[in-house]
């Protein structure tokens, strides 16, 4: 799942408005100053959108790092543009 | 003498031993505290001279060397002016600009803003680094922990008046710029004193600051008197539910003030409640209204802990305090002047009107600000005769003397406790060539209170991209200002004069806002 790994990395780029290294292992909420409880909330409403999915607050508050929202992307077997279903 | 140097140096007399700042890597009683606070006093005065009423920039998180430069400028005369951390590189440096900073305290996790924006700001002569940067400039560390400093800095004895200017509070400029709240050590001194009569701190409380110190609230209604009653500040960097929690019950926390948005996001937690926090004795909620089912959704979780609900502004810190026995009969109400504070509604002549009648608060007080930094209009226009202050708040007063807000007399957002005109926002969006027209207003968020929506109406012939509206606010805005809505329209709601009608655009049916 490498692939949605550098989607992710992409995604939160874009949302944050960011560069954040592709190559990068985890990127931790804590660790990343623009990564606020206010951006968190934007960042959720676009989670919710790509998925098409209703968070609930315990899942919202739960999503703290790249590998967390990379995995809830598994989860609902979502591929972003360019990347294949598997 | 009323200054600010008292309260430190009264708290190392009468508790030195005592625990008076505990920060993520160190806990310092008030005797390190004062110590360290005279030893930077010192460098300032020797290295970089110093003079009173001379503006010292304070870029730094919640962090002791917020809490240490605060005390060390303001000792020897100096003017702090602390800076929003969330602030974006443009904002920080028309800040540094207005105030005319000659010195700058910059702590590592501001520094990248700081340097982008640093070639552009020629007034600026010397900067102090908190922390690892790679810059040469002097450093906080070395300063403070210089073990040849003298103990008894001869500039410490040059304290400054009451009526000195102390600090500089820049409003979140709701109405267009923001603007610098000049506040005097008695200015200071009397909004802590509100505090401590509306808060009812005490000498065993640990407070957990939450709120950034550069916030009118957290410095002065929160640490300021907090050290007043020798009690003890944790001060939180950075907002983490979680971790909040975590220091909560680590460090015996017995009361934080807060936005009702971090409340919201706290009420997620299920181990936010008395029988997991059996230290919290009192919370209070700032900067917003918070709605009467969230309050006692907590009260629930917290029977037996005090709630308050307060208002305020920057200009004359926490005026009013609604406590829980009022708010069971009174939710919606701001409550009550603090003893010390005068308050009333007046109409647009300035006469006071009658109980439940609208009309904008005025204030007058100690606390109240002297007026804005080189705006002597706006001072002017800030300032009524009797020495009332204007507050650009609506409201009305009830029978029994409870205040009730309605809303600022000209639009601005409130999200999540921080307050912006729309305009910020219209400017923003109008440096894309995409963009022939835009308005912004604030629309109802369940955690934040408000968020901002942009309707847009995008030029002939270009693809109406709504997520670049976004990306681009997001590289130029603070997170709170950035629009979490954007609508593309064909054209905004006008009257015949051509005046934007902003009402209109609230509603869904105007016909205006045909969607593309």
């Amino acid at each position: 799942m490498a692939n949605t790994h550098v989607r992710v990395i992409e995604f939160l780029s874009g949302v944050l408005q960011v560069d954040i290294p592709t190559d990068i292992d985890d990127l931790h909420r804590r660790e990343f100053s623009d990564w606020d409880s206010i951006n968190h909330l934007r960042l959720i409403m676009e989670l919710e959108e790509v998925l098409g999915v209703s968070l609930d607050d315990e899942q919202a508050a739960d999503l703290l790092s790249s590998r967390q929202i990379e995995a809830l992307f598994i989860r609902h077997g979502v591929t972003l543009p360019g990347e294949k279903s598997s | 003498m009323n200054t600010l140097s008292i309260v430190w140096c009264e708290a190392e007399r009468r508790w030195p031993d005592k625990i008076g700042l505990i920060t993520e890597t160190e806990r310092l009683t008030y005797r390190e505290l004062a110590a360290r606070i005279r030893r930077l006093a010192c460098e300032f005065i020797y290295q970089w001279d110093v003079r009173p009423g001379e503006v010292v920039a304070l870029l730094a998180p919640n962090s002791a060397e917020f809490v240490l430069s605060y005390f060390a400028v303001t000792a020897i005369g100096g003017i702090v002016h602390p800076v929003d951390e969330r602030l974006k590189p443009e904002e920080i440096r028309f800040l540094l600009e207005d105030s005319g900073a000659r010195f700058a305290i910059v702590h590592q996790a501001l520094w990248s803003k700081f340097a982008s924006v640093w070639n552009a700001l020629p007034a600026l002569e010397r900067v102090l680094a908190v922390g690892d940067v790679e810059a040469n400039v002097d450093r906080f560390d070395k300063w403070v922990h210089q073990p040849d400093a003298p103990a008894d800095p001869a500039g410490l004895a040059m304290a400054p008046a009451a009526d000195d200017i102390a600090e500089l509070m820049y409003t979140s400029g709701t109405i267009g710029k923001p603007k610098g709240a000049m506040r005097s050590h008695a200015n200071a001194r009397a909004a802590s004193s509100n505090a401590r009569r509306a808060f009812g701190y005490r000498h065993n409380d640990v407070i957990a600051i939450v709120m950034p110190l550069s916030h009118s609230s957290a410095l002065v209604s929160q640490m300021l008197p907090m050290v007043e009653v020798g009690g003890t500040v944790v001060l939180v960097e950075r907002f983490d539910a979680a971790d909040l929690l975590s220091k909560i019950s680590a460090q015996s926390v017995s009361c934080f003030r807060a936005v009702p948005a971090t409340f919201k996001m706290l009420m997620v937690y299920p181990e936010f409640n008395s029988e997991h926090l059996p230290s919290l004795r009192l919370l209070m909620n700032s900067s917003a209204a918070i709605e009467p089912k969230t309050h006692w959704d907590i009260k629930a979780r917290f029977p037996e802990v005090e709630l308050v609900n307060s208002y305020g502004l920057t200009e004359a810190s926490t005026c009013t305090i609604l406590s829980d026995a009022m708010a069971r009969e009174h939710a919606d109400s701001i409550g009550v002047p603090i003893p010390g504070v005068e308050m009333s509604v007046v109409d647009d002549a300035g006469c006071p009107v009658g109980d439940g009648m609208t009309g904008e608060i005025w204030v007058r007080g100690p606390h109240v600000c002297l007026g804005y930094h080189k705006l002597p209009a706006e001072t002017e226009a800030l300032f009524a005769p009797g020495g009332w202050m204007r507050t650009g708040d609506m409201g009305h007063k009830d029978s029994q003397g409870l205040f009730y807000f309605h809303g600022r007399k000209v639009d601005v957002i409130n999200c999540g406790g921080r307050k912006y005109a729309p305009v910020e926002v219209e400017n923003c969006i109008l440096e894309l060539k995409e963009v022939a027209e835009v308005a912004v207003l604030g629309v109802p968020h369940p955690v934040l209170g408000q968020v901002a929506k942009a309707f847009v109406v995008f030029r002939d012939h270009v693809v109406a991209d709504r997520k670049a509206v976004t990306r681009h606010c997001t590289r130029y805005l603070p997170s709170h200002k950035v629009p979490f809505y954007v609508e593309s329209v064909d054209a905004l709601p006008r009257n015949s004069l051509g005046k934007m009608l902003h009402r209109e655009l609230k509603t869904e049916s105007c016909p205006a806002l045909h969607k593309k």
